[in-house]
């Protein structure tokens, strides 16, 4: 007897997983891994950690691919927009520039330079009835209301068809905004025009907008337009000796056929005021060359190493 | 055979391990050989009463073994073996298993299981479809004898457990006729306990008996008497039913509250035996689970202006008062030698009263504020169960109401931190992590941070259960400062100049960085737990604590080269398991410094990570851990944290990153590798070139490998996107091969069962993967040039795949059987604008313009911005070269 009743324990416990048993009856209960007090932390904290570096590469990956989808449209349908997906659309957006060291030969002929007052870079869009600013990384800086087209509240301010998006340089305390480029106009777009397309346009809205310059009882923010010219030696030197009622930061070299193109381009090129002469041979008022290095081209070449930053000519040139 | 075969089976179970291989083998080689005769003897001896229980039972056990696997795929072997089995073979054996059951001396009848499993093989084809009916019958026929009920019931239990619910619906009514008769009072208290059983297993099925009230009153009344049986385990079933028909059937509930429902829950809940009272505390939980989900299905409703489909009756809000003071002594009932890892009323209570004041949020702090006078009690358990109570009622009440709450109740708990009872200052730890999660205003004011952050410092040395409740409410207030900081406003990095813990933060890392080296962390997950606590400090911290994050950087990297010297020495597997996990950590908390890290540091760190990421990779290749997955994930960030300067890495990395594409066992370590590659794309662009051919074959190779896990798959399709897309026109070599793939893979991935979740949601994952390669594709091919013929070479170059788009396209647009998922819906209507945009008004009559409209449609009409972004833009696209073909819908 005693024989077989070992033989029969063998035998349950073989048929112990036979059939399904209630999961509850298993090992920890359902209630005690997920909801008791920490007992689900840490591998909670490790899928949240995983699930972080897979959403890094898909929003990446829609970011790369909207680059080529044009986002100010996507922004005319009056959509609000969340302040991460405004990250996500707007981060790198800008046209941004290169330092002017390789001196392209039609530059004095055809180039056009822009006067740069210091502030922060900003991407400007009014949709909606409401302005909103973003920085290059597409950090929304300020919500406010200003009379570009779609900008404020009530009026024509919220009717469909009416918004507007800039790339501007802004100061923040003044609220004052200088624009340096249209991406947007009502219903225009302008990612597919060269730069002095754009330019022409934008002069013609603000001559027509004159409010613009000017505050308003429900709106702090003005928009002002940039000294610019042809980049020929006389012409700039001309531009730099007027005055301006702005810190003055740098020049913009904006090649004339460059299309709006988010992120660093190198048909945009950029010099601090005192580079003048020895980069390009203009002679500049006093004021601005006080208290510089003494050499423009070192002075880049260590900027460029400290901040990381290279040429995308250069890249692309290593790589072939 | 037959006598043979009983000598052998009597073998089986053999002390004699020998003579047990030897009769496997026997058995094995019987069912290879012939299975037709072996399956019949088997039933045969099954079948005879006179041989002894043992060889029957062995007998039983091997033909349901031959039916049955836990193996998916074997099981569907297994199936299809027994019903390529002639009809005669067949139903020779279910006369000798079903005229078996009832004949059997042992507990649990084996001939149940038998019949079952030959019932879930035959049912679902059409065939036996007369076996529940003769089970039915067998049980309600009065000549039947308790055996035989039994075994009956049993066999039902079995089979609705195991079964697709659709195939057994329309056999409901057999099925509950049998079950409610088995469950009455007169019955036998075994045939009562498999009925009741049964019933648990067949609910999900017996929706329309429970829709019609008379069939309904029935099952309840059979339910509710079995609950107050005197048998603990038929009364244990039966509350079991109960939790389960709540929250199945909550709707039906009203009239059986009040009257049944609630008194049986309460007494259950006050019942001395643990498994009575699990079940008392189970059903409200169950219910308020059930009316939490109820009230955000209203608040959704109300936001869409529709009236909701259910709704909650509140029960939970009505019975708070009644239930908080007996969940709450309940909570106070433990010993001192509970084991940690044990359900016990004790913990349910706690849980329930969570559940309770999530559901009933204000209501509860009238019940339970009482209760916190034992803060004080000089019984330890109740001081536990008070500041336990206390931390569960944390998430559900306003705000405001809490905030006093809470601001009285932290200097009491922080005294507990030093209770002399472990339990209690285990609870106080979590509780004081549960108030830096939810109340996060008052815990970061400096007035209380000087009081808490030298508590939470030293209980960081108590027991590692203790600081492993501490590490995770470091967490929760890292967060909450930072969070508070970047409110104030941040420059355009989005990190916040400073915060409230910044003094205080060199030293909060130094302690979680010894806690991670003590001797006794790999207790309570402590070490785990220190590690991840570090990492969302440094995640969490703001530019004036950056260079703790450049010191944090430098010790993991020595660490990491100590652990790569220790784990050369160690011997023992024990040690070396520990190190790798150790590795495996200090990889993934280089991935968070590497994160935060400032631009110009990286590459300062970079050789020294690289070689420490490299040298383990080298070493842990071939073992099953998840080093390799950290550390390849830790490759990626530098790669995009150094871009086109990890050029220099790359032919270092090469074979780590080709074994890593070709783990077909591994699933994660396999996705981290094709996230490498995804990031080396971006970042290197043309540069990837000299090692693409290589990734590709690993690609390919590992697509049309069966044994690679097809999440991996799914993943190395999309990454044919990111390749597309770094390489431009190059990518015309891979294109052939590629778009084959593609093609293969989405005609492959077809929904065959639109209720099978996993099927539906790989298909869609599939299909979207697919898009993202296409678009990746057709973005690197695009002519972006000035020449007048740009938009003329682009055509050509997408030409060769147009069609298998579109077709890919209008697959996806399809709303039958399922419609698209929003991540699919998304892809789509970018890749739709995308076509439309190059080919204008050519590309639509490929499309199915009815299906791709009510998509787009749906999409604008989507409250998440991004799919509504991409379909107004992609509706843009069509619109302005074909108006019409919108206007249908």
């Amino acid at each position: 007897i005693f024989r077989m009743e070992s033989e029969l324990e063998g035998l349950a416990a073989s048929l112990g997983g036979a059939l399904k048993v209630d999961e509850n009856s298993l090992g920890e209960h359902p209630r005690f891994s997920h909801q008791y007090k920490n007992a689900a932390k840490a591998s909670e904290q490790q899928a949240r950690r995983r699930n972080e570096a897979l959403d890094r590469i898909r929003s990446a990956r829609e970011d790369k691919f909207d680059r080529y989808r044009q986002i100010a449209e996507m922004e005319d349908e009056g959509e609000s927009v969340s302040s991460e997906e405004a990250r996500r659309l707007y981060d790198g957006a800008l046209m941004t520039s290169e330092w002017l060291i390789d001196i392209p030969e039609e530059l004095t002929q055809s180039w056009i330079s822009v006067m740069i007052p210091t502030g922060k870079r900003a991407l400007v869009i009014a949709n909606r009835g409401v302005t909103k600013v973003y920085n290059k990384g597409g950090r929304l800086l300020r919500s406010l209301d200003s009379r570009l087209p779609g900008g404020q509240k009530g009026g024509q301010g919220k009717a469909k068809g009416h918004s507007c998006m800039l790339d501007c340089i802004v100061n923040l305390e003044k609220l004052q905004f200088f624009v340096l480029d249209v991406i947007q106009w009502n219903d225009m777009t302008f990612y597919e025009s060269p730069f002095d397309l754009r330019r022409f346009y934008l002069n013609s809205r603000m001559e027509e907008n004159m409010q613009l310059g000017h505050t308003h009882p429900k709106s702090r923010a003005t928009f002002h337009l940039l000294p610019s010219c042809v980049a020929t030696t006389e012409a700039i030197a001309n531009m730099m000796s007027t005055s301006v009622d702005f810190p003055m930061d740098g020049v913009l070299f904006y090649h004339p056929e460059v299309l709006y193109t988010p992120g660093q381009s190198p048909l945009v090129g950029w010099l601090k005021p005192w580079m003048l002469p020895e980069i390009l041979n203009v002679p500049i008022p006093e004021k601005f060359t006080c208290g510089a290095p003494s050499s423009a081209l070192k002075f880049i070449e260590q900027f460029n190493e400290e901040n990381n930053f290279s040429s995308q000519v250069k890249k692309n040139a290593m790589i072939e | 055979m037959a006598a043979m075969l009983v000598q052998v089976l009597e073998k089986t179970i053999s002390q004699n391990p020998d003579d047990q291989r030897r009769a496997l083998e026997f058995l094995e080689q019987a069912s290879t050989t012939d299975f037709c005769t072996f399956v019949k003897e088997l039933s045969v001896v099954l079948r005879q009463t006179e041989l002894q229980s043992h060889v029957r039972q062995a007998a039983g056990l091997q033909l349901k073994n031959v039916l049955y696997s836990k193996d998916e795929t074997t099981k569907e072997t297994y199936l299809a073996r027994w019903l390529q089995l002639p009809a005669d073979v067949r139903s020779h054996v279910k006369q000798h298993v079903t005229s078996t059951l009832g004949t059997e001396s042992f507990r649990p009848s084996i001939a149940a299981q038998c019949v079952a499993a030959i019932a879930c093989a035959e049912i679902p084809h059409g065939l036996w479809t007369d076996i529940i009916n003769g089970l039915m019958q067998s049980v309600t026929n009065t000549a039947s004898t308790e055996q035989s009920k039994e075994a009956s019931l049993e066999t039902l239990g079995y089979i609705c457990q195991d079964i697709d619910p659709n195939v057994l619906e329309k056999q409901s009514n057999d099925i509950l006729t049998a079950i409610v008769f088995g469950m009455k009072r007169e019955q036998a208290i075994a045939v009562r306990l498999a009925a009741t059983n049964a019933l648990l297993n067949s609910l999900e099925f017996t929706r329309s008996n429970f829709s019609n009230e008379a069939e309904r009153n029935i099952i309840m009344q059979v339910v509710c008497e079995a609950s107050q049986c005197g048998d603990a385990l038929v009364k244990v079933a039966a509350l079991q039913c109960l939790v389960r028909i709540m929250s199945l059937y909550y709707q039906f509930m009203e009239s059986y509250m009040s009257a049944a429902l609630f008194p049986i829950s309460v007494d259950a809940m006050r019942n001395k035996a643990s498994d009575v009272a699990l079940q008392g505390i189970e059903f409200w939980s169950n219910v308020c689970e059930e009316e939490i989900n109820l009230g955000l299905e209203a608040e959704e409703a109300q936001e869409n202006g529709r009236v909701p489909e259910h709704t909650s009756r509140h029960y939970a809000k009505g019975a708070v008062s009644h239930l908080s003071p007996i969940l709450l002594e309940t909570m106070a009932d433990q010993e001192d030698a509970d084991d940690d890892d044990d359900w016990t009323p004790s913990k349910a209570a706690g849980v329930c009263i969570m559940l309770l004041a999530q559901t009933v949020g204000n209501d509860i702090i009238d019940s339970v504020l009482p209760f916190l006078v034992h803060f004080s009690s000089p019984k330890w358990q109740y001081r536990e169960a008070a500041i336990m109570a206390f931390g569960s009622i944390l998430d559900g009440p306003d705000p405001t109401k809490l905030v006093p709450l809470v601001e009285q109740a932290l200097p009491p708990l922080i005294n507990s931190m030093t209770d002399p009872n472990v339990h209690v200052r285990d609870t106080a730890a979590w509780t004081i992590g549960r108030m830096c999660e939810i109340c996060g205003e008052v815990v970061t004011r400096p007035q209380v941070l000087t009081t808490l952050l030298p508590a939470m410092s030293a209980s960081l040395n108590q027991e590692p259960r203790v600081a492993t409740n501490v590490c995770w409410a470091i967490v929760s207030l890292t967060k909450a400062a930072y969070e508070q900081a970047v409110a104030l406003g941040t420059d355009n990095s989005g990190q916040p100049d400073t915060f409230v813990l910044s003094a205080c933060f060199e030293p909060m890392i130094n302690e979680l960085i010894k806690t991670t080296d003590r001797a006794d962390s790999n207790q309570s997950n402590l070490r785990l737990a220190a590690f991840e606590t570090l990492m969302e400090l440094i995640k969490n911290s703001p530019k004036d604590c950056y260079h703790v994050v450049q010191q944090t950087t430098l010790l993991m990297l020595k660490k990491l080269e100590q652990l790569l010297d220790m784990e050369a020495h160690a011997t023992s597997a024990s040690d070396k398991s520990q190190l790798m996990d150790l590795q495996a950590l200090l990889c993934a908390t280089l991935q968070s410094v590497v994160r935060k890290m400032q631009h110009g540091d990286a590459p300062k760190v970079a050789d020294p990570m690289m070689n420490g990421l490299l040298q383990i990779m080298d070493r842990s290749a071939g073992r099953a851990n998840n080093v390799i997955e950290e550390a390849l994930v830790a490759v990626s960030t530098l790669v995009e944290a150094l871009k086109s300067d990890f050029l220099r890495y790359v032919d270092a990395l090469r074979p780590h990153l080709l074994r890593g594409l070709a783990t077909a066992d591994d699933t994660a370590v396999a996705i981290a590798a094709v996230g490498v590659v995804t990031d080396l794309c971006r970042a290197l662009e043309g540069g990837v070139t000299p090692i693409l051919d290589d990734i590709m074959g690993a690609f390919i190779n590992a697509v049309q490998n069966p044994r690679v896990n097809p999440e991996v798959k799914v993943s190395m399709l999309g990454a044919f996107g990111d390749v597309a897309l770094a390489i431009g026109q190059q990518f015309v070599r891979y294109q052939g091969h590629v778009v084959d793939l593609l093609n293969n893979a989405a005609n492959a991935a077809i929904v065959q069962d639109a209720d099978n979740v996993d099927q539906v949601d790989y298909v869609d994952k599939l299909r979207e993967q697919c898009i993202n390669a296409y678009t990746g594709m057709l973005q690197g091919l695009r002519d972006d040039s000035d020449s007048p013929t740009a938009a003329q070479n682009t055509r050509q170059s997408v030409m060769p795949f147009v069609r298998q788009m579109c077709d890919l396209i209008n697959k996806c647009c399809d709303s039958t059987p399922v419609l698209a998922s929003d991540s699919l819906l998304t892809v789509c209507a970018g890749l739709i604008g995308d076509l439309v945009n190059i080919f204008g008004t050519e590309i639509i009559q490929a499309f199915d313009m009815a299906k791709v409209s009510s998509l787009l449609a749906r999409g604008r009409r989507s409250r998440a911005s991004r799919i509504k972004t991409l379909a107004n833009w992609a509706t843009k696209e069509v619109r302005k070269v074909a108006p019409q073909a919108l206007a249908m819908s």
